[in-house]
């Protein structure tokens, strides 16, 4: 109990210690508040870079369309599994045609891509 | 299976033309030449009128469709005439502004995309439907905010963006703790769920609807969610502006007139509390603010927040002891249908003021335009009445009819602020008046009109007076738009 | 045991953040990353009720959310990029054209 004791001491004159230096420099110290100093605190990325590495922007054209149609397809995933069950249920038709109403939206946005020439380098 | 097939293709076919018009367009843009892209200008009012013709025709016919994500019935169908009207006219606005631009063709192709989100919203019977039907029609205004390009433009499109994504945020998220506490986010099946719902799955309820109640007051620029509004409105083309002030708006007041009926009943929350709040935070601020304005478009604008504060006092009336009285929804759609009229009819004449990308905006640049053009200054004057609604023009009958529903529901309180606010509004659409009328010419010359715009002004302006000569014939419309709700 | 009540309490702390994010950030990019964590919160909310209820629509719809933000983010980008060409910024405190 004895040792633990002075532990327990050795903690509270630590805490203390810690605690009055800190209040101590927080009373005593110059504070100087820039408009810097007053926003708020962010890392990651720097939003204004400089502007020398530029790259084309056909880049990120093709990247956005990529993810847009291939973020598309995520609906086919539950469609071809559960198609097995509409065939035997005699749906099998219906839903075919659904799907093509479906990927035919799609290869129109297709068409309207490449005739806009988005693709092309 | 084939009677049902033909019900479904009739009730929805107003969203299917608006589909395919906009889908066979947008094929033909990427293949015509780029100064033959205006020349879609007149598919598209051709798609629009063919559409307002089949709404009609299901307006008349009056069917609600069982079953299925969609609902038909006489409500949504007589908001997708508001939100076809004012598409229409803000269509033929376009034709001045953008005729030079090189993507005049997706301009027409997302107005078309932007109406069928509309005409979705309206016919959602089910919340996944009405969140997937907002953002059709959101996306497709934000790239008509910042389609010209200009740094106001792209400016304005990234502060739309950012509070609309933000706002969908929150509807999404309201939607899944209603979709939690009911199992399904099928209108019908949560107003069955929800009457017998206690304790937890109650406050689910309560918080997600909420948090569907902050997402639409983003979409609506109710206060306080309105600070993105003015500036918004101020950077995109006139033509958006116009959109955004009449068809959007009524899009979300069609989302929370569906709210009120399918929540209302039973969620037991203070909802003519929450909405007289609302009415009255956004009636007075938008107007008080609106005051110091010099920018017609920033005026126009705090006018816009100011006239869904009048709308939201028409659904604070709309429920009395937890029972939705149907006059007083037939008074907003009837409202939102009055206020989009007007406010086209004042955009129009910021369109004709100043054209082809170079905008005259200040108030002050309207100084002696009644001698210069005299039928111009009148019609602006006509709006300005209309907006304020002083009678006999359709903005008063509008704003009587809220009135009238408030009263009976006994809001006798906000009625009175609804009063005082038309008042404090007085003051600035008159000085527009007065700097028509009473001040001296700069020495800015109006170009010559054309026959587009001058069909765009002269309609309107007619539609107004005479609807506010005889307005009981739509009032009746509006009001069999809402026999017997229910989902 | 992991239960219904500790993914909610996940998922609304996403949310949260998000929010907190949104609101404090000036990074116009970062201010999407916000959004999207709002949208997955609530992805994370339909997908835990469908899983503790045994109803697989909520595993749809999170299907169709997944698909609305890639819109969202293609369409946010393409407005990002024309602001960056006009103004070589995306910090939305210097984004100021209009006042009033």
């Amino acid at each position: 109990m004895q040792e633990y004791g002075k532990i327990l001491l050795l903690f509270t004159f630590g805490g203390l210690f810690v605690a009055s230096f800190l209040l101590l420099s927080n009373f005593l110290g110059v504070k100087r508040f820039t408009r810097e100093k007053h926003l708020p605190y962010e890392c990651g990325i720097d939003s204004s870079p400089n502007l020398l590495n530029r790259f084309s922007v056909k880049f990120y054209l093709v990247a956005i369309l990529f993810i847009l149609f291939d973020v598309e397809v995520v609906f086919l995933y539950p469609w071809a599994i559960l198609y097995k069950d509409f065939v035997l249920r005699g749906d099998g038709l219906f839903m075919l045609l659904e799907m093509l109403v479906f990927l035919s939206t799609l290869v129109v946005g297709l068409v309207y891509i490449y005739g806009k020439r988005a693709l092309d380098w | 299976m084939t009677i049902l097939f033909l019900a479904m293709a009739k009730a929805l076919a107003p969203f299917l033309a608006l589909v395919l018009s906009g889908l066979l367009l947008l094929i033909v843009t990427a293949f015509l030449p780029k100064e033959k892209t205006r020349l879609l200008f007149y598919p598209t009012l051709l798609a629009l009128a063919g559409t307002t013709i089949l709404v009609a025709t299901n307006w008349v016919d009056g069917f609600p469709l069982e079953g299925g994500m969609v609902i038909s019935d006489r409500i949504a169908y007589g908001f997708d005439l508001v939100f076809l009207l004012s598409v229409f006219l803000s269509t033929i606005l376009s034709r001045e502004t953008e005729e030079g631009n090189a993507h005049g063709g997706e301009y027409y192709v997302l107005t078309l995309f932007a109406t069928a989100g509309m005409v979705l919203m309206a016919h959602s019977r089910d919340l996944l439907l009405l969140f997937i039907a907002l953002e059709i029609m959101s996306l497709s205004a934000y790239i008509l905010t910042s389609y010209r390009q200009s740094a106001k433009g792209a400016e304005a499109g990234m502060k739309y963006f950012v509070m609309g994504a933000f706002a969908s945020g929150f509807l999404l998220y309201g939607i899944a703790l209603i979709y939690g506490a009911t199992g399904s986010t099928d209108f019908s099946v949560i107003t069955q769920a929800g009457a017998g719902a206690t304790g937890n799955s109650l406050w689910l309820i309560r918080i997600g609807v909420a948090l569907l109640l902050i997402g639409f007051g983003f979409k609506i620029a109710a206060v306080p969610f309105h600070f993105w509004a003015p500036d918004v409105y101020e950077g995109a083309p006139t033509p958006v502006t116009a959109l955004m002030a009449s068809g959007v708006k009524a899009a979300g007041f069609v989302a929370l007139v569906r709210l009120v009926i399918a929540f209302a009943p039973f969620t037991a929350l203070p909802w003519v509390k929450i909405l007289s709040v609302l009415a009255f935070l956004t009636m007075t601020i938008g107007n008080l603010i609106a005051l110091k304005q010099t920018n017609i478009k920033r005026m126009l604008a705090y006018s816009s927040i100011a006239h869904a504060g009048y709308a939201l006092v028409g659904l604070a009336a709309s429920i009395k002891n937890g029972q939705i009285q149907e006059e007083a929804l037939a008074a907003v759609l009837f409202y939102m249908f009055a206020y989009s009229l007007m406010t086209i009819g004042a955009f129009a004449i910021v369109v004709a003021m100043g054209r082809k990308g170079d905008e005259v905006d200040e108030i002050g640049d309207y100084a002696g335009l009644s001698e210069h053009h005299p039928a111009l200054a009148a019609a602006m004057a006509l709006f300005m009445i209309s907006l304020t609604g002083i009678p006999p023009t359709l903005g008063f009958i509008g704003k009587f009819y809220l009135l009238r529903a408030a009263v009976s529901s006994g809001l006798i309180g906000l009625t009175v602020v609804a009063v005082l606010n038309s008042v404090i509004s007085a003051f600035y659409y008159l000085s527009v008046v007065m700097v028509i009328y009473f001040q001296k010419e700069k020495g800015y010359r109006l170009p010559q009109l054309s026959y587009t715009l001058l069909f765009a002004v002269s309609f309107t302006a007619m539609a107004v007076i005479y609807l506010g000569l005889f307005p009981e014939e739509l009032f009746q419309v509006a009001k069999q738009s809402f026999q017997a709700v229910v989902f | 045991m992991i239960s219904l009540v500790h993914y909610l309490i996940v998922s609304i702390l996403l949310f949260c953040i998000g929010v907190a994010g949104f609101l404090c950030r000036r990074n116009a990019l970062v201010l999407f990353m916000s959004v999207e964590l709002m949208l997955n919160a609530a992805n994370l909310a339909f997908i835990t009720f469908a899983r503790f209820q045994g109803n697989p629509s909520g595993s749809v719809i999170a299907f169709f959310v997944m698909v609305v933000a890639a819109a969202e983010v293609a369409v946010g980008l393409a407005i990002l990029v024309l602001v960056f060409k006009n103004r070589s910024s995306v910090d939305v405190n210097e984004i100021s054209l209009m006042k009033g």
